[in-house]
Order: C-alpha cells, then structure tokens, then sequence
C-alpha cells in the first residue's frame, strides 16, 4: 500500500517520466495525476499534512512533466497549498526543485 | 505533372565528407518525397568509408538498397529512428548506450534524456503549430568508441521554430507587437532559447523546453550545440549565428557528448 506521507517518482511512478499528457506519450504527467497522485494530495489537503516527493533516481524529467503535475495541481487547487504541502527531494539535480517552485509560483501570478 | 512521374535521383558518389546529421536530414527528405509518390534512387559513395558508415546508419531501412553482410547489425555505430510520439523509454535506452560509450557506466545522463523528450514534445505540439503529431520527428545517435564520443542529431520536417512562433502569435493577433520587440530572427531565436519571448509577450505556447535545453549546455552536459531552424543557423559553442539562404523547413539540432562533458 501506498505510504501517504512519501512518493518517489522512480519507483511509485515510473524510471522514465514523459510527457505532459496521455496522448503525447507514455508515463506521462496526466497519467501520474490520474493514477493516484491527484488523489494523495488533496487527501493530504484535506487530513492537513505534508508529502514528501522524492524525484531522485529517474532518467531525467522534461519541464512538462514538472509542470504538468505540480503547476496543474495549483491551477486545480491553490498555488500556496501545493507550496505547503509538498516536501521536495532532489540531492543529485536540486533546479528540479527550484524549476517546480517557479511553475507553481507562475500559476500564482496568473491566476 | 503528376507525383507518380516525379523522380529524384542523389548522387552521393563524390561526396567528400557524411556526417549522421546529414544522413537524418537525408532520410528524413526521402521518406517525405516517398510518402507524396515521388519516386527516390540514388548511388552508393565511391569513398568506402562513406559507404559503410552510410550502410551502418540504417539508412536502408528507409530507402531501398542494398547492405553488405559485414554492415548488418554493427553495435554502436549509428542509430536511425523516427516516431511521432514522446517516447521516453526508447530516449533512456539510446541515453544509456551514449553513456555507456562516453562515461564507460550505463547509468544515462538526465540532461541527455530532458533534451531529448522535450525535442520530441516540440515536434508533437509544434512541428505543426494547428495539428498535434503531424510530422515525424528523426533521431540519429553516432557512437565513436575511440574519441569516446556520442553524436546525435535530430530533426522534424515542421514548420521550424521561427514560423511555428510567428504563426501563432499571427493567430492570437499579437504579431506586430511580437515582431516589434526584436530586431531579426537570429535575435528571437536567441530570445526564445534565454526564455524571454515568454516573459516579454505572455505567450505560454513556447514555454520552458527549448530554454531548459540551453541551461543544460550551460551546465555542460554536452557540447556543440547548434541549431538550424528557418533562416538560422546558431551554434552556441562557438556563438556563431547567421542567417542561411534558402531556409531551412524545419529544425535540426545536434549535440555532442564526450568525456569533457559533466554526466548530469
């Protein structure tokens, strides 16, 4: 069973992340989201707790899949909340990290 | 006259040097004069380096010829391949071999591999700005295991990045303003890699792909990256752009990895 408080993407999702939609390729973002992990945040929403993501060990991410997932989930939710809820994991590549704040924090200035 | 009666004849006899982004712009030329009934035959180099190199390539797998015994099924020489999806599985396997080459672990470089999805993501949303998946993107990858040197080159048959922009900003009614900012193509070109098209305009249709492939030169993770899309030519090792005549449909971008790059 899925641990609620940890994800990590190579093993709770997949090696290779792809694109951002179903239709463009496989192991897409929208299929992440579809899969669960929309559901795991607003469940830690809803019960107030935080989810650590933990994106090392993958062969690499596009900027759509960051974007598709936690930039999609402030446009679906609000932009501080996805801030606040997720604890972010990435010692060997840290802009991941930086590069996700930024899509989220787009999503603030345009909303 | 019709299609059926056109017939294109490449004389690859004399060629002095063949490079495999030359093979994949060469390939992927062909299978588009074969897919609208154009008829296509060629020669074979006279060079015999050439020819096997040609014959490694996969090249006839697309266009009717014949491949010596001893070419068939070289490892690691070059690898020819075209989809029109995002295919990051195969990217990771291709990014493994060019690590393994290089860096002598099969780990792949994640740089490698966000270049190499995004390259396929551009080609599905914007090789044709008003049609998702219409062209097929190309990638060729050349091994060299004495230098320890990966060459790839990619290509689409789209519109190229200077008109996709273009037309859509057209579309969305902004295109005066748009083409107002910047000087000439070289220069937008430049823009839309630095990601300032974005910031300067508010289009969200370029967003973060083509900007995240120049931070990951910037980081050295791979050399020699150079692009030909439209009327451009960009090299951004030796910061050499100019503008090229007849343009150039489409977008061709080539990197190299070597053991002077980081493996990120």
């Amino acid at each position: 069973m899925q641990n609620p408080h940890y994800f990590k993407i190579a093993e709770n999702f997949s090696k290779t992340p792809g694109p951002r939609y179903i239709k463009e390729g496989v192991f897409s973002a929208e299929l992440l989201l579809k899969d669960g992990f929309r559901k795991l945040y607003f469940d830690a929403l809803d019960k107030g707790y935080k989810i650590t993501v933990d994106l090392d060990d993958t062969a690499g991410y596009a900027t759509s899949f960051l974007e598709g997932t936690f930039g999609e989930l402030a446009r679906e939710s609000d932009p501080e909340k996805v801030l606040n809820h997720f604890i972010f994991i990435s010692h060997k590549r840290p802009w991941y990290i930086d590069e996700i704040k930024e899509y989220i924090n787009d999503v603030k200035k345009n909303k | 006259m019709s299609a059926l009666h056109k017939r294109i004849f490449i004389n690859l006899a004399d060629i002095q040097n063949l490079t495999n982004d030359a093979i994949v712009v060469l390939i992927s030329i062909v299978t588009d004069f074969t897919r609208r009934g154009i008829k296509v035959q060629g020669n074979y180099p006279k060079n015999q380096l050439f020819k096997d190199k040609l014959e490694q390539s996969g090249f006839f797998e697309y266009v009717y010829g014949s491949v010596s015994n001893e070419n068939k099924n070289v490892k690691n020489a070059i690898y020819t391949k075209y989809s029109t999806e995002v295919e990051a599985v195969k990217s990771y396997e291709i990014n493994r071999l060019a690590t393994e080459t290089v860096f002598g672990t099969n780990i792949g470089s994640e740089d490698i591999q966000r270049v190499l999805v995004e390259l396929m993501m551009n080609t599905f949303k914007h090789a044709d700005p008003e049609i998702e998946a219409a062209e097929n993107w190309w990638l060729s990858v050349e091994h060299d295991n004495i230098l320890k040197k990966v060459t790839f080159a990619f290509i689409d048959n789209g519109v190229g990045i200077l008109s996709s922009i273009n037309k859509l900003a057209y579309k969305q009614g902004i295109f005066k303003s748009f083409k107002g900012f910047f000087k000439d193509d070289i220069e937008i070109l430049r823009d839309i890699l630095d990601g300032k098209i974005k910031s300067r305009t508010g289009l969200s249709f370029r967003g973060k792909g083509l900007p995240a492939i120049l931070n990951a030169f910037k980081r050295n993770s791979f050399s020699n990256l150079t692009i030909i899309t439209n009327n451009v030519y960009a090299n951004f090792d030796t910061k050499h752009f100019r503008a090229i005549s007849p343009d150039f449909m489409g977008t061709l971008i080539y990197f190299e990895l070597s053991t002077d790059n980081n493996l990120i």
